[in-house]
């Protein structure tokens, strides 16, 4: 399982701006997420991880080269196919926890919930799940501003995980955390990994937080660079 | 939570992402209270104003809808088309009144109307009536015309009888009061109802005292016959057209009045639309611009509903339906604050200067349906340019 390549991106070239404003952020650059892999992705500020971790995601599409999704080119996908593609297959963890402050924590996990055509009762056991696997059972009908850093992040992953999506992409999830809701978020994410066998790549800074990965990879000025891996379980990274 | 086991159930369909946005922005709309709350405030504005106007042009139309009779001719001078303007000489009335085409039995009423000033019962202020001097076969051709309080004036004398409505309205009208109109004092002798109040609006008197009393002796402004059947009016349309002498229109009283409705309610229209349309630029531009801070302010929200899978059509849907809403609700309290203040209040239309008719404002179906219409497409526009110019970034990134 874990050989199948999930992302396969080929010879990727990505840059921002016009003439003199551009900057380059990627040239031909190889990438390969496998099945069941938790990779963090490390490097300075400005050396495109969190644009990598975008082009993952379809958010950004890339300049040259191609990016596969279980042999699939998705560059080329239509902007509605992308935004279908990307409900079934791909949840979405932000440093900013980013949820709705309207909602409550339950409302706010079934969000994605309400592009499919399960039934209340359906969604509502879902959600009692998400959250229950967060250990946020008792938050459900909390809005936001009521829960704190790590217990927004939380909601955060439950909704990234109720429509059973096989990947997570995380940017910087603990980044606005404190050390202690910083693990809680991480070994949730591991037994996810672990457990459920999701596909994770998570941007950092910090290198406690890549310990809980798989895979390390240090991104510098928009190439990989092979350094020793932290974790033992590390493979190269393109 | 084992993934590939539950992809069949993700089954996206316009119609459910469009009904999860507008659920979303029921939410926001609470959650934005004050920008909800100047949306509609603008249209609550708009609406007050447009739906006076729409209701007093109702209540008059409706007023005067069934008003006038088929059956009863109104020759007016072909120049002026109405009764106000008009003037009829004493050869053109002997000429009608001994015509062959007429019966003996026939009601025949040359009428003369003036234009007289007195003051109001509450503010002492000056309005212009009808004064109407009238034959006693005049009185016969109103409908359902009765005398409610003392008597009706007597031929020879100074004497008037004042509309229940009229009556109401002006000052010094109990009976015996005296009034000093264009140097001749008149005593009020009775009050009288007719069968639609919009009509008891006018003093009447002795056609020949009001004649003597202005000294226009030998003028009238309209003549009234009655009744006549289809063929009767056939026939008198054809005496009046063949005789170069009797330069008339003759128009049943229903025609007449028809006229009359079409004229001030094209002017109450006039005022209040152009009024309405300057308003609702106003408001729009106060949606306009409510919207697009607002939407500013929750981009990073559209941003992650996007991430999820919303589309952008959807997106911009429940942009459009929150402001649509928001219109509709301020376009529904206007209308509120305007029936519970205005409907069924009695107002007086002016033609030719003169408080001519009473009527009730009516917030009926029209003024409903019209501003109802005129705040969703303001509402409309106001959420579709916020929901295409504000997502042209977004959909960049979703």
């Amino acid at each position: 399982m874990q050989n199948t390549a999930v992302f396969q991106l080929e010879q990727v070239s990505k840059s921002f701006g016009n003439g003199d404003e551009q900057v380059r952020i990627f040239r031909q650059l190889d990438f390969t997420v496998r099945d069941g892999e938790f990779i963090a992705l490390m490097g300075p500020s400005g050396c495109g991880k969190t644009t990598l971790l975008n082009m993952l995601g379809g958010i950004e599409m890339p300049d040259r080269g191609h990016i596969r999704f279980r042999g699939e080119r998705i560059d080329d996908y239509k902007p509605a196919t992308l935004n279908q593609w990307r409900a079934r297959h791909v949840g979405f963890v932000f440093q900013a926890f980013n949820l709705l402050p309207m909602f409550s924590a339950a409302r706010n996990v079934e969000l994605p919930l309400l592009l499919t055509s399960l039934s209340r009762a359906e969604r509502k056991r879902r959600i009692e799940t998400a959250l229950d696997l967060m250990g946020l059972s008792q938050c459900a009908n909390r809005t936001p501003k009521k829960l704190s850093g790590g217990q927004q992040q939380r909601v955060a992953i439950a909704r990234a995980l109720v429509s059973d999506t096989s990947v997570l992409l995380c940017d910087e999830p603990t980044g606005n955390l404190d050390k202690q809701s910083s693990n809680e978020v991480l070994t949730l994410l591991k037994m996810l990994n672990r457990d459920f066998n999701k596909t994770i790549v998570m941007v950092t800074h910090d290198p406690n937080a890549a310990t809980f990965a798989t895979r390390t990879c240090h991104l510098d000025k928009g190439s990989f660079i092979d350094e020793p891996q932290q974790n033992p379980t590390a493979a190269a990274c393109a | 939570m084992q993934h590939h086991s539950s992809h069949s159930t993700l089954d996206r369909s316009l119609a459910g992402e469009c009904l999860a946005m507008a659920r979303m922005s029921l939410a926001n709309i609470w959650l934005s209270k004050w920008s909800s709350v100047c949306i509609i405030g603008c249209i609550v504005l708009m609406v007050a104003v447009q739906a006076t106007f729409l209701s007093m042009a109702e209540g008059f139309q409706s007023s005067m809808d069934s008003a006038g009779s088929d059956s009863i001719a109104v020759l007016v001078d072909k120049q002026s088309q109405s009764e106000s303007s008009s003037q009829v000489s004493r050869e053109q009335v002997e000429l009608l009144r001994h015509a062959k085409v007429l019966g003996s039995n026939q009601l025949f009423s040359p009428e003369f109307r003036m234009s007289v000033s007195v003051l109001g019962r509450e503010d002492n202020r000056k309005m212009n009536v009808a004064l109407r001097g009238l034959t006693p076969a005049g009185f016969a051709l109103r409908e359902g015309y009765k005398i409610v309080q003392g008597r009706a004036p007597q031929a020879g004398r100074f004497e008037l009888i004042v509309g229940d409505s009229l009556a109401r309205r002006v000052k010094d009208t109990t009976l015996g009061s005296r009034l000093n109109l264009g140097g001749q004092d008149w005593t009020i002798v009775g009050h009288f109802q007719l069968q639609n109040a919009v009509f008891e609006t006018e003093f009447w008197a002795d056609l020949a005292m009001v004649q003597a009393g202005y000294k226009r002796e030998n003028q009238y402004q309209s003549i009234r016959i009655g009744h006549l059947d289809a063929s009767g009016l056939a026939q008198l349309r054809q005496f009046v057209q063949a005789d170069s002498r009797l330069a008339l229109d003759v128009l049943t009283e229903q025609e007449l009045f028809r006229e009359q409705i079409k004229d001030t309610t094209n002017v109450i229209l006039y005022l209040g639309w152009p009024l309405a349309a300057i308003l609702g630029i106003g408001a729009l531009v106060g949606i306009l611009n409510i919207m697009f801070i607002s939407l500013e302010a929750r981009f990073n929200s559209l941003r992650i509903i996007g991430l999820l899978g919303f589309s952008v059509t959807s997106i911009r849907f429940g942009i459009i339906f929150e402001t649509v809403l928001l219109s509709c609700i301020g376009a529904l309290l206007g209308i509120g604050v305007i029936t519970l203040l205005l409907d069924g209040a009695a107002a007086w239309s002016v033609t030719g200067g003169i408080d001519s008719e009473v009527y009730n404002i009516k917030v009926g179906v029209s003024t409903l349906g019209q501003t109802l219409g005129f705040s969703l497409f303001l509402g409309l526009l106001g959420g579709l340019l916020p929901a295409w110019k504000g997502l042209n970034k977004e959909s960049n990134h979703v």
